[in-house]
């Protein structure tokens, strides 16, 4: 089922990002832990299922089952892939992120009262 | 089949069972001795009354909590445990929380990748960390798994509501 919403969480941009970092090997446990290398967070693999959850139900991403292996104690694994969509939005997220972001100069980043 | 003969494991009890009755002597030793030495140097009978309210729980604690440690370090029980639990794989009592939780779908590919972690963490720094940093991940995805389980719910409501509005 196809969510309408091309609107992106921060969370779901960082998870967007690594599934496209990681290529052909992103999998729930490889997602958590670029998350928390490259995020500088703690990512419970609840938290991150459910956004892919989402993410699967917007369109932005796909899956595909993948082997069963003896250290996952026979259990399979499930491969993400990043959709066209899910490429699209991130572009239009970082864009508006630039726009939004220009008046910001270095000299005001201390924060003026 | 255990190791353990039936001499064996009659003697550790023993001992617990006498250690128990011990304990418990002592402790109710103490708590006469706290009330015949301290309480009479104490005027009111708020600070008698307060003192005896605090003490007897924290007694109670006390002896519970030295039963249960030596109790888990019986012979006969360490003895069978070490039969029974295997420290490869993920706790049981995680696990089954998480299917509690879970959805039948997402189920397989969380407890793999779960269990994957599991082991990494277990060969880098051992069964107790291992087990903790199951657990920490266990009670973390709960919320989230609650919170997308309610939204679902929200949604069917919400279908319900417009097909009802709308008929």
């Amino acid at each position: 089922m196809k969510v309408n919403s091309s609107y992106l969480g921060e969370f779901e941009e960082i998870v967007l990002l690594a599934i496209l970092k990681l290529g052909d090997d992103a999998y729930g446990k490889t997602i958590r832990e670029t998350v928390e290398i490259v995020g500088g967070r703690f990512t419970s693999i609840g938290a991150l299922y459910t956004t892919l959850d989402r993410l699967e139900r917007k369109g932005f991403i796909s899956s595909k089952q993948g082997e069963a292996t003896p250290e996952r104690g026979g259990r399979a694994k499930k491969y993400f892939r990043v959709e066209a969509s899910g490429e699209r939005a991130l572009r239009e997220a970082q864009g508006i992120r630039d726009r939004l972001a220009s008046p910001l100069k270095p000299g005001l980043a201390g924060g003026a009262a | 089949m255990s190791r353990c003969s039936k001499s064996d494991k009659k003697v550790p009890r023993l001992i617990y069972l006498l250690l128990i009755a011990l304990l418990a002597v002592n402790g109710t030793s103490i708590l006469v001795l706290f009330r015949c030495l301290i309480l009479p140097t104490q005027e009111s009978f708020e600070m008698d009354h307060l003192l005896d309210m605090v003490y007897r729980p924290l007694q109670f604690l006390v002896v519970g909590l030295l039963v249960g440690y030596i109790f888990e370090k019986r012979p006969s029980v360490v003895k069978e445990k070490s039969h029974s639990k295997n420290i490869n794989s993920p706790p049981k009592l995680g696990e089954y929380l998480l299917y509690f939780f879970l959805q039948k779908t997402d189920r397989v590919y969380i407890l793999g990748d779960l269990e994957e972690d599991y082991k990494e963490v277990l060969a880098k720094f051992g069964p107790t960390p291992a087990r903790i940093w199951y657990y920490k991940q266990v009670f973390s995805s709960i919320g989230p798994l609650i919170w997308k389980r309610l939204l679902k719910w929200g949604a069917i409501a919400w279908i319900g509501e417009l097909f009802r509005r709308h008929s």
